[in-house]
């Protein structure tokens, strides 16, 4: 009990003092799992220190809370939109824009004023059935409300910021009033009501509850190279929309400093090095990402999935309708 | 189907009943009339609550007959306690308090219709005087009223015996007179047969038409309480019931030297029987302790002798203490032989 | 009287102060200590007051209200009122053979019913939907063997569902149920069911009439209970997709980014739950009448009949084999399989910061419980009453609730500080108190304060007064009398309530994950993380730990409370 205590009050006051070492202090919102080994690299390659807090939902908020203490120095996020939530809510500075930045990625990917940076590109994919839907070779998103899919459609929840991302996009182009549609029209062909992750939804269509699925493309990757889920993945073709028309919605991941950093100079470090051809590959290779960084090739199993059109929308645009998106899953009671 | 020829409410013959090992009840051997109220007297853990558990069927005998009203109950075939017929007053009543007071009194007459019910319940509540008290709750009651509630739940259906346990334990004694006569005319009014268990000698001679005395499992003495004081059966009923000096014919000579006691064994002198004179001679006498009763002094004589140490007699008038040195002891009644 | 005494008037607000100075410090104490125990509660009403005052027009809240509001309301409510009834179906039956019957094994029983109190419902929801799920093993094999193709050939049960809610929720709070009904039946005078017999009852209707509704308070306290707890759930409702007040709370701060929308919510789901306060006072106010003074002797158990014994153990079997036994299976499977993923992380350190924080967190609630009872015990004023009452508040506000309570004065707690200490020119000292795990302990203390609070309380109520009074009449001062005379009277249910807080910091999961601080994991919120990830196979030891840690505490409890009795 003793020593119980004692371990307590250490991390107390462990994580109550801001060490004055060298480290960055990254809020997160992509997994451990996923940055981890990328963080280990940049640690090895400049001695520079890691600190991560996850979680999925709720550093914005925290770091709004936080002000001037926060000691957050860089924020990951998983989607575009929340890049842009953190500049637009007065949470970012600007960061150098050194030359392994500028070299890397190209200005589409990155904020005119240097608040965000993208660093990974994810397709919202439409994973098919291989037996009962086959390969959808000119599908587009609008496809999904059409009366044939009728009870086919898994997918999860349209809060969630993959698919909110999806539908902005979709408003963007389309309208609002047609998205409502649309979104009205895709709930009644769903299977199921909304739930799991984008990988749950494949495994649904593999169990043949469903026939097509939303889901991000490097998920592909990952079922494929896990020995229990490879039949989850062996039952689906994966399929690029839109490729008539505008090109297949992308989203990015991405990275911005932190307005009150801390530790600023470690960060700027951090942010070049996750430019750095060596990280796109890391990404690429562990992640099954596209990199931004058009030096760095995907993964050989990414790049047999075939080339595909990107719908080029500016990012921000798809940002403006966030909210709107948001407003319209309640609506029409998505996920219900 | 009662037995018309028979008088008894209650025959209960050669009971016996051992808990975890341990003998409690011996071949005990009772029987009430109709329409009498009969005592279990006894000290506390001789047994007398399980025989009314034995009879309500709440505990079931090893070996012994129960004849309720003529009808074999526990023998040869048991009747399970909700068919007996019987009815029961718990020493804490256990009224059901998340029920009403005619809730409570209703309770056993679950095959009546309704309205026989409710007038039924009506009947009861006035039997026990406590008309209009139907919406109240138990702990709205004080005690007395709450043991009338129990009194007229466990009338209600008509039971052949009532049975009850410790009922006047929680009643304080100013209260209890009263709610003994009320009992008791509400007893003749109903015609009830009921055996009541107390431990209290005052009880049972105040309410008891028939008392059995019971000492370590088994019924010491039956009768009238008059003939249990004067006549014990036994020198424990005799210790028990506090009926007096028990004097071998020995110690009885201490006293008095020109008695002759023809047969040995013990004899009764009732405190009440004994006079003393205060002479030059006669028994030394070391301490008198004296204790006035509200009508006479219950008086104890520690006398200086090897064979006898203390005589109990009564006076009606405070003894003078320091003055008596030797006493002469009379007696105005034959004593009486207790036979073994 | 002399001066020093009347400047404590104030707080006492007695004419004639007779406690002196320590004791005023004590009364200064608990009441600070109360308004910090409800400063997440105030911080929520202040925030919604405010804002309604100032006109600011809050979109979000209209949106939801305007649209899924209802539905979330409704989902809560059958969340809470299906749980319940799914544990009363638990805990009846078995907490009634537990308490009425004599067989062997009985004890072992009462101890192993209990035990699923240790299983974090969303980890056992996470175990059911694999296995019940669409594509899991039970479904697979029905289509393999009645040649069903799609969903639509057959109707099966959807455990991702309000329903499927209930009964984990259920299996893991019926134990709360359990227990106090066991202890309830047990307690319950055997004269009763005699009296009822004796009027000719049959033993049905004995049940149902008298022995049923004489346990009425903890059947209405347990209930409430469950119901609380349900209603607060995150965890669960999350991961099945029902959307709930409690997610809708969540959503609201951290999707739409508006934390008024939040306490907006927050306070219409406080008010349900004072709701269900009110029931449980009424009927704590009829206990009075309705606790009997006897305790069942051994004797007074009936022996089962075989038929009676074999429905006995295969329903307590069947409850415990789906609340614990075979969710703890498929876990020890998840390892197995993913042996590697699961010893890889930094398991240990969580599971020690995990502890280390239970630890503190419930010697701190333990000591309130004390403090703050003692000086009710003392004053036995209408104030200290109402300290305790609200310092056990925090127990109905769900911790996602909390945690957004608690951010906001400790974040500005912390700006004032070291704004301060740049004035005084010292070195900023950051987030000292959001920003470490200070804010986490506070939000368990708040949190489960409440726990040691009833469970001191009770024994401080056994405990006679004329005790204190005889020991102060020998000379004893009042504090001699609380460290010699209450104090050793009071050491089992302290350690009770250090034990149950301990248990629920342990499994504590929506503030946790709102509130820890960097590079800082619990067992729960690791253990969370992966789940929602659908991964919890990778996190399957770090579950199995949770229900070690907090299965050795109730084993403790069961063992204490052996002794007492």
């Amino acid at each position: 009990m003793k020593r119980l205590l004692a371990t307590s009050i250490l991390a107390f006051s462990a994580l109550s003092a801001q060490a004055a070492e060298s480290q960055v202090n990254i809020y997160s919102f992509r997994q451990p799992f996923l940055i981890n080994p990328i963080l280990k690299q940049f640690t090895k390659e400049t001695g520079i220190k890691t600190k991560v807090v996850f979680a999925k939902k709720g550093l914005i908020q925290r770091l709004k809370r936080e002000g001037e203490l926060s000691p957050a120095d860089l924020v990951l996020t998983s989607n575009f939109s929340k890049l842009l939530e953190l500049k637009d809510s007065g949470l970012t500075q600007s960061y150098r824009l050194t030359s392994d930045i500028s070299n890397s990625i190209a200005p589409q990917f990155r904020d005119s004023s240097n608040h965000w940076l993208a660093l990974t590109k994810r397709v919202r994919n439409v994973y098919s059935s291989k037996d009962r839907a086959g390969k959808l070779e000119t599908l587009k998103y609008e496809d999904l409300a059409k009366a044939e899919y009728k009870g086919r459609i898994c997918t999860r929840s349209g809060k969630h910021p993959y698919n909110l991302g999806l539908i902005a996009s979709m408003i963007a182009h389309d309208g609002e009033a047609q998205t409502e549609q649309w979104l009205r029209g895709v709930k009644a062909n769903l299977a199921r009501k909304p739930q799991g992750n984008d990988r749950a939804q494949v495994k649904a269509i593999k169990e043949g509850l469903c026939d097509v699925s939303l889901g991000n493309s490097y998920y592909y990757g990952k079922m494929i190279k896990d020995s229990k889920q490879k039949a989850w993945a062996d039952a689906v073709y994966l399929n690029f929309p839109n490729q008539k028309d505008r090109g297949s919605h992308i989203n990015v991941s991405g990275a911005v400093m932190a307005k009150h950093a801390p530790h600023k100079a470690e960060a700027q470090k951090l942010l070049d090095f996750l430019a750095s051809d060596n990280a796109q590959a890391l990404y690429a290779k562990l992640n099954m990402e596209y990199p931004v960084n058009p030096e760095v090739k995907p993964s050989k199993l990414v790049q047999s999935w075939g080339e595909f059109k990107a719908d080029n929308i500016a990012l921000e645009k798809i940002a403006e309708n966030r909210q709107k998106a948001l407003k319209l899953v309640d609506k029409v009671g998505f996920d219900l | 189907m009662p037995n018309p020829q028979s008088d008894l409410a209650l025959a209960v013959d050669n009971l016996s009943l051992s808990l975890s090992g341990k003998p409690i009840l011996k071949q005990l051997v009772l029987e009430l009339s109709r329409g009498e109220s009969l005592c279990l007297l006894g000290p506390s853990g001789c047994g007398k609550t399980t025989v009314l558990k034995c009879i309500a069927g709440l505990l079931t005998p090893d070996t012994g007959s129960i004849v309720v009203n003529g009808r074999l109950v526990a023998g040869k075939q048991s009747i399970p306690p909700q068919q007996r017929n019987i009815g029961f007053i718990f020493q804490d009543y256990a009224l059901f308090p998340h029920m009403t007071v005619a809730e409570n009194i209703g309770y056993g007459l679950s095959k009546l219709s309704k309205s026989d019910k409710a007038y039924r319940i009506n009947e009861c509540l006035q039997l026990v005087d406590l008309a209009g008290f139907g919406d109240r709750y138990p702990h709205q009651l004080s005690g007395g009223q709450q043991q009338r509630v129990a009194l007229a739940r466990a009338l209600a259906p008509k039971p052949s015996v009532l049975l009850m346990d410790e009922p006047f334990s929680n009643i304080d004694a100013q209260l209890k007179r009263q709610m003994m006569a009320e009992l008791k005319s509400i007893f003749k009014k109903a015609n009830v047969s009921c055996i009541f268990v107390t431990h209290a000698k005052g009880e049972a001679f105040a309410f008891a038409d028939k008392i059995a005395v019971m000492l370590e499992g088994n019924i010491a003495q039956f009768g009238r309480p008059m003939q249990l004081i004067n006549q014990p059966a036994s020198v424990a009923v005799a210790e028990f019931m506090e009926c007096g000096n028990v004097l071998t014919a020995e110690q009885a000579k201490v006293l008095f030297p020109r008695l002759e006691l023809t047969q040995t064994g013990s004899w009764l002198f009732k405190p009440e029987w004994i006079d003393i004179d205060s002479t030059e001679y006669g028994v030394r006498v070391k301490n008198i302790e004296q204790i006035f009763n509200g009508r006479e002094y219950f008086v104890d004589i520690t006398i200086d002798n090897d064979q006898l140490q203390s005589v109990k007699m009564v006076s009606q008038h405070l003894l003078t203490v320091g003055a008596i040195e030797k006493l002469v002891f009379r007696y105005n009644n034959t004593p009486y032989l207790i036979k073994e | 009287m002399n001066n020093k005494r009347y400047r404590f008037n104030f707080l006492t607000r007695s004419p004639h102060n007779t406690y002196g100075r320590a004791f005023a410090f004590l009364k200064g104490l608990t009441t600070v200590g109360t308004l910090l125990l409800i400063l997440p509660a105030l911080s929520l009403i202040y925030l919604v007051i405010t804002s309604t005052f100032s006109g600011e027009v809050d979109d979000s809240f209209n949106e939801i209200k305007a649209t899924v509001l209802n539905h979330y309301i409704l989902n809560s409510l059958l969340v809470m009122l299906g749980s319940v009834a799914v544990a009363l179906v638990l805990a009846v039956p078995t907490a009634w053979w537990c308490s009425r019957y004599q067989f062997k094994g009985r004890k072992l029983l009462q101890v192993l019913l209990i035990l699923p109190l240790a299983m974090p419902a969303y980890v056992s929801g996470y175990i059911y939907t694999e296995l019940l799920d669409f594509a899991g093993p039970i479904q697979r094999w029905l289509r393999l063997t009645f040649e069903w193709q799609r969903p639509s050939d057959y109707w099966f049960f959807d455990v991702r569902s309000v329903s499927g809610a209930c009964i984990m929720l259920a299996l893991a709070l019926y134990p709360y149920l359990f227990l106090l009904l066991t202890n309830a039946f047990s307690k319950q005078s055997p004269q009763m069911t005699a009296a009822a017999q004796m009027l000719g009852a049959s033993r049905r209707r004995i049940f149902w009439t008298v022995q049923l509704p004489l346990v009425r308070p903890a059947l209405v306290i347990g209930c409430s209970l469950i119901a609380m707890e349900a209603l607060a759930d995150f965890g669960t409702v999350q991961l099945f997709a029902v959307s709930t007040l409690t997610t809708a709370i969540y959503d609201a701060w951290l999707v739409y980014g508006s934390l008024l929308t939040a306490a907006k919510l927050s306070l219409m789901m406080l008010l349900l739950v004072l709701g269900i306060l009110w029931i449980e006072k009424l009927s704590r106010r009829q206990q009075q009448y309705f606790t009997e003074k006897s305790a069942t002797d051994v004797s007074d158990r009936a022996e089962p009949t075989t038929k009676q014994l074999c429905i006995i153990w295969g329903y307590a079997l069947t409850v415990l084999g789906s609340a614990l036994l075979l969710p703890v299976g498929y876990l020890f499977l998840f390892v197995l399989d993913y042996w590697h993923q699961n010893t890889q992380s930094q398991l240990w350190q969580h599971l020690l910061s995990s502890i280390g924080l239970a630890v503190i967190a419930a010697s701190v609630a333990s000591i309130i419980a004390l403090v703050w009872n003692q000086e009710q015990r003392i004053t036995l004023s209408k104030l200290s009453s109402i300290k305790l009452s609200l310092s056990s508040l925090g127990y109905v506000i769900p911790g996602t609730v909390l945690a957004i309570g608690l951010l906001i004065p400790l974040g500005s707690a912390d700006l004032m500080l070291n704004r301060l200490l740049i004035q005084f020119d010292l070195p900023r000292v950051g987030l000292i108190l959001s920003g470490s795990v200070f804010a986490l302990i506070m939000a368990y203390v708040v949190r489960f304060s409440a726990i040691a609070n009833g469970s001191v309380q009770s024994a401080y109520e056994q405990i006679p007064r004329h005790q204190d009074d005889a020991a102060r009449m020998l000379g004893a001062s009042r504090f001699k009398v609380f460290k010699d005379i209450n104090l050793p009277q009071l050491r089992p249910a302290v350690f009770t309530a250090f034990l149950l807080v301990f248990i629920e910091c342990i499994k504590e999961l929506p503030a946790s994950l709102l509130l820890r601080p960097f590079d800082f994991e619990t067992l729960s919120t690791y253990v969370y993380q992966y789940a929602s990830d659908e991964q919890l196979e990778h996190a399957a030891l770090g579950a199995l730990l949770i229900i070690a840690v907090s299965m050795l505490p109730l084993l403790l409890l069961h063992r204490q409370n052996k002794g007492v009795s």
